[in-house]
């Protein structure tokens, strides 16, 4: 009986044992929980680890960079005082992954399709998706350029990634980040490829969308004339970047020649069955990059500002979670002091100021990717036609690691045009190549954006500026600019697709429209071969009215020599551009309430012209307070309004009822609002405002009345609440992990409002920066520095951003100065 | 006194296991050893190592729970769908004195079985 009770509890034992020390035992989604549970190595280390805040005292790494000064100051932003740059960089790296190593390595697995590795088969179609995309070759290949051509920016990259591995080296498993643990996941070696998976990432969220296919059977189905007149490209209306009348007269330069895509194969092209692979649904992204990204900077000079000297005022609109997508940081080294906001995983600092001068960027709007149906030769598509010559597809072979399952081997036919990205038999774009600026950008003349950031770090005037823009590459931005000396600017940077001089029009007369729909992959030649000339870029400098600006509108006017394609609404550059515009002198308050001004543009069109045609006569008492409420609206998108949460779902209601002819859900692109409130100035009996469905003919004011009857049933049966519940922008996790995200943002704004707050995307770094011998700064995400969810400064700016406040940017000149304030200090010997 | 001194020792592994960041299945196998000097009965084996590490743990745990302001339990809790943080440290609590119960357990039935004959 003894031996028997005995093997009962040692069997008893044994299985507890086995139960806590297995991750997901009998399929249920948890980790080993014996090690999670402890309180000294579980989650509960993590959280005694969020109230001990930044380490004091010194750190011994064995490496020659290890050396410098780290101060970090009440909200735990890292303040970094070296030598030199390198050493600067290894320290970032170190204090990066200090604070946020699982959201570096989670990205970049997003961008890598390597996310099943460790999320098990739930992210196969997505990884699938970015692999077949061809991110990862494009990673490798910008590490060989880097390598190749910029072995001095390779250098600051190696110093940034032995910086993170230093910090991980040193991490016990009970010190991995709570995320980690969840996952049952180690972190791993950080390389420059996964710095290169960053900006790849980046440039995909900012990059890569395309209506290629949706124009394309917009052409066909409805021919030229209609697709003209439905799809103009030109809104007369915008503000354009560079000011509407500007005479281009560019000065001769040659265009930057592009280097053919680097053979991908390290096999032999063989058999390749596009059909046998599935995609479906795609999962959420990291780089949130289907929600419209777009940005506001602007700078004005010293003839408009209080302090007499240029004002810079930058916010990039992003996908918004936790934690930010941004992490602030100070570097200062022998060469440069500049402060603002680095992308973790990458070195250096992408918007922010130094003692000199200040910039800020603004997503390009221009398309830059480009589907081609190739002329294949065989049913097996491994080969193919460019005018006579037959080429051989290559097929490059991706590992695919999943967890708990055997890994998949993914092969990606590719061409001279790019990567077979889509293998979904029902997508429009199954079976086309891919063209994108993410794959590979290089020219005669190679570029990177790494040369750009450390020399804008170290600019002192716009020479410098100038100088910096050159080595950029992708994705299109445009850079705002404002210094000291009283210097503004603006420039529509990057490699830009030449697509020939605009407008492009053939000896038939037919508008060229390569590019804006799928294109023949077997002309000889491509959209673009080459791009444009850095002298003939998009560019504004002291201009005459005192401002420069951007929010993502079109850089010129149609004037602009080149052809080029693609928009984002500017209703937000064109009320910013109003306020600018206002004869009195501005500070940096006024920059500030611009930034977080909820007015809409889009409101104050569209609101009017369907007001006018609601018979007030017939509606009910519900109906006229409604009415009321909006004509008494200020078009300003504030929370605890209900005037804009009507409006909203009217125009809407609208929009569906007149586009039925061409809805998105039948292949064709989104019409454009400004072209919509054209035609209902206009021409409100317009053929597009007849609903097909009904014998009837419907003109516009039939279908704004019924859009307003309708809702008015819905709100009758479900009240319509206020902007903030039916906006219902949540603050969530990076991993989209339950429980550690942040709610509901509490804000004010609209994306077609300067704060640009929709669903989960918007203002995601809000800098203003006032120019003078001293520069004073203010700036205020929704988030921390802290990548811990029991810290506090995980959210620790989630309020003040909600509340339209801002933090103190101070740029401390000497590592004396930066003690005085600090709150704990980390030496480097 | 037995159970005096055995408690003692229960108090003290709970504790290095906490301190010294020890695994979490060695707060079963410190209770096996403990048990192994003292005449007890298998009952006593199990619920001495339970109360003591429950209350080890229990203690360290609320500590960490309130200077925490529960910002990481709740978190969990939410996520575990268990509700309150609080929860959460009961459930980390159990587990370990589960751990060390059955630990206990163990070791009173080994001495039985190979000690007292």
């Amino acid at each position: 009986m003894r031996w028997i009770l005995l093997a009962l509890a040692a069997l008893t034992f044994g299985g507890w044992c086995w139960l806590g020390s297995t991750a997901g035992p009998f399929g249920l989604p948890v980790p080993a929980l014996g090690e999670f549970y402890h309180p000294s190595r579980g989650l509960w280390r993590n959280a005694t680890a969020g109230l001990t805040g930044p380490p004091e005292g010194k750190i011994s790494i064995d490496h020659p960079l290890a050396e410098g000064r780290v101060f970090y100051d009440e909200r735990n932003v890292p303040h970094i005082f070296t030598d030199d740059i390198h050493q600067a960089l290894f320290l970032q790296g170190y204090v990066t992954a200090r604070d946020r190593l699982w959201q570096m390595d989670i990205s970049t697995r997003s961008t890598g399709g390597e996310l099943s590795e460790v999320l098990g088969e739930r992210t196969l179609v997505r990884d699938r998706r970015q692999i077949r995309h061809g991110f990862r070759a494009a990673a490798e290949l910008a590490v060989e350029t880097w390598k190749t051509d910029f072995p001095e920016d390779y250098a600051l990259v190696k110093a940034y990634c032995a910086g993170v591995n230093a910090y991980i080296d040193q991490l016990a498993p009970e010190d991995y980040p709570v995320e980690y643990k969840l996952l049952d996941q180690k972190p791993r070696k950080w390389l420059p490829y996964h710095s290169a998976l960053m900006l790849k990432g980046m440039t995909q969220s900012m990059t890569d969308r395309s209506s290629d296919a949706s124009f394309a059977h917009a052409l066909a189905t409805l021919g030229p004339q209609k697709f003209k007149e439905l799809y103009p490209q030109w809104n007369r209306k915008q503000t354009p970047i560079v000011p509407s009348g500007t005479n281009f007269q560019l000065p001769a330069a040659e265009p930057r020649r592009r280097s053919p895509l680097p053979s991908t194969a390290t096999l032999p092209a063989q058999k390749n069955d596009l059909s046998n692979q599935e995609e479906s649904v795609i999962e959420p992204d990291f780089f949130d990059y289907r929600s419209g990204n777009g940005s506001n900077n602007w700078a004005i000079a010293g003839s408009k500002s209080i302090t007499r000297r240029p004002i810079l005022a930058g916010d990039p609109h992003l996908g918004l979670s936790l934690p930010s997508i941004w992490y602030e940081i100070q570097l200062h080294t022998g060469e440069s002091n500049c402060r603002g906001v680095s992308l973790p995983g990458l070195p250096m600092i992408v918007i922010g100021f130094n003692e000199n001068i200040a910039w800020s960027m603004t997503n390009g709007s221009e398309d830059v990717v480009d589907y081609y149906r190739m002329a294949w030769t065989d049913e097996s598509h491994s080969s193919y036609r460019i005018g006579q010559k037959i080429i051989e597809a290559t097929v490059r072979r991706d590992t695919l690691k999943v967890k708990g399952e055997a890994p998949e081997i993914i092969e990606t036919t590719w061409t001279e045009r790019g990567p077979i990205s889509v293998v979904d038999e029902s997508s429009p774009y199954f079976g086309l190549a891919k063209d994108a600026i993410y794959l590979y950008t290089q020219t005669d003349r190679p570029a990177t954006e790494l040369t750009t950031m450390r020399q804008m770090m170290q600019a002192k005037d716009h020479s410098d500026f100038k100088v910096a823009l050159r080595s950029y590459s992708e994705p299109i931005m445009n850079f705002a600019y404002a210094d000291k000396h009283g210097d503004i600017a603006i420039q529509a940077n990057g490699f830009w697709p030449n697509r020939g001089k605009s407008p492009a029009i053939d000896s038939n007369g037919v508008v060229n429209y390569a590019g804006l729909t799928i294109s023949d992959g077997s002309k000889e030649q491509p959209n673009w071969n080459n791009y444009l000339p850095y002298q003939h870029l998009p560019q504004v400098l002291n201009p005459q009215r005192g401002f420069v600006s951007s929010a993502n509108q079109e850089p010129t006017d149609d004037k602009f020599p080149y052809l080029y394609y693609g928009s984002f609404p500017d209703w937000r550059g064109r009320y910013i551009n109003r306020r600018l515009a206002q004869g009195k002198r501005l500070g940096n308050e006024e920059m500030k309430e611009l930034q977080l001004d909820a007015h809409s543009m889009l409101a104050e069109e569209m609101l009017p012209l369907l007001l006018a045609r609601i018979n007030r006569r017939q509606l009910t008492d519900q109906g006229l307070q409604w009415f009321q409420l909006l004509a008494d609206w200020d078009y300003a998108y504030v929370k605890d309004s209900k005037a804009p949460a009507f409006f909203e779902a009217w125009r809407k209601k609208f929009y569906e009822l007149t586009t039925d002819e061409i809805n998105p859900e039948d292949g064709f692109p989104s019409f454009a609002y400004w072209r919509l409130i054209e035609l209902l100035r206009s021409q409100p009996r317009h053929e597009l405002f007849d609903i097909q469905a009904t014998a009837s003919k419907e003109t516009a004011a039939i279908i704004t009345q019924r859009a307003f009857d309708e809702l008015l049933e819905q709100d009758a049966e479900q009240p319509i609440g206020k902007w903030v519940d039916e906006r219902d922008s949540q603050l969530r996790h990076v991993g989209r992990i339950p429980g550690f995200g942040a709610g509901m943002l509490n804000a004010d704004g609209h994306n077609s409002t300067p704060n640009a707050l929709n669903g989960s995307h918007g203002p995601s770094w809000r800098m203003v920066v006032e120019l003078g011998e001293r520069p004073r700064a203010w700036g205020v995400f929704p988030g921390g520095a802290s990548g811990n969810p029991a810290s506090p400064n995980f959210v620790r700016g989630v309020e003040e951003w909600s509340r339209g406040r801002y933090f103190d940017l101070p740029l401390y000149t000497s590592p004396r100065e930066a003690s005085v304030k600090a709150y704990s200090t980390l030496i480097f010997e | 006194m037995n159970r005096f001194f055995y408690l003692i020792l229960l108090f003290a592994a709970a504790i290095g296991s906490i301190a010294f960041s020890l695994p979490w299945y060695v707060i079963g196998l410190l209770a096996i050893v403990a048990a192994l000097p003292f005449r007890l009965r298998r009952r006593s084996g199990f619920w001495f190592p339970y109360i003591a590490t429950l209350f080890v743990y229990g203690t360290y745990l609320t500590y960490v729970q309130i200077r925490n302001e529960g910002i990481m339990a709740d978190r969990m809790g939410e996520l575990f769908q268990v509700g309150s943080g609080w929860i959460m440290v009961i459930i980390a609590a159990v587990w370990g004195a589960f751990t060390a119960g059955l630990g206990g357990w163990l070791g009173v039935c080994l001495r039985k079985a190979v000690m007292e004959k």
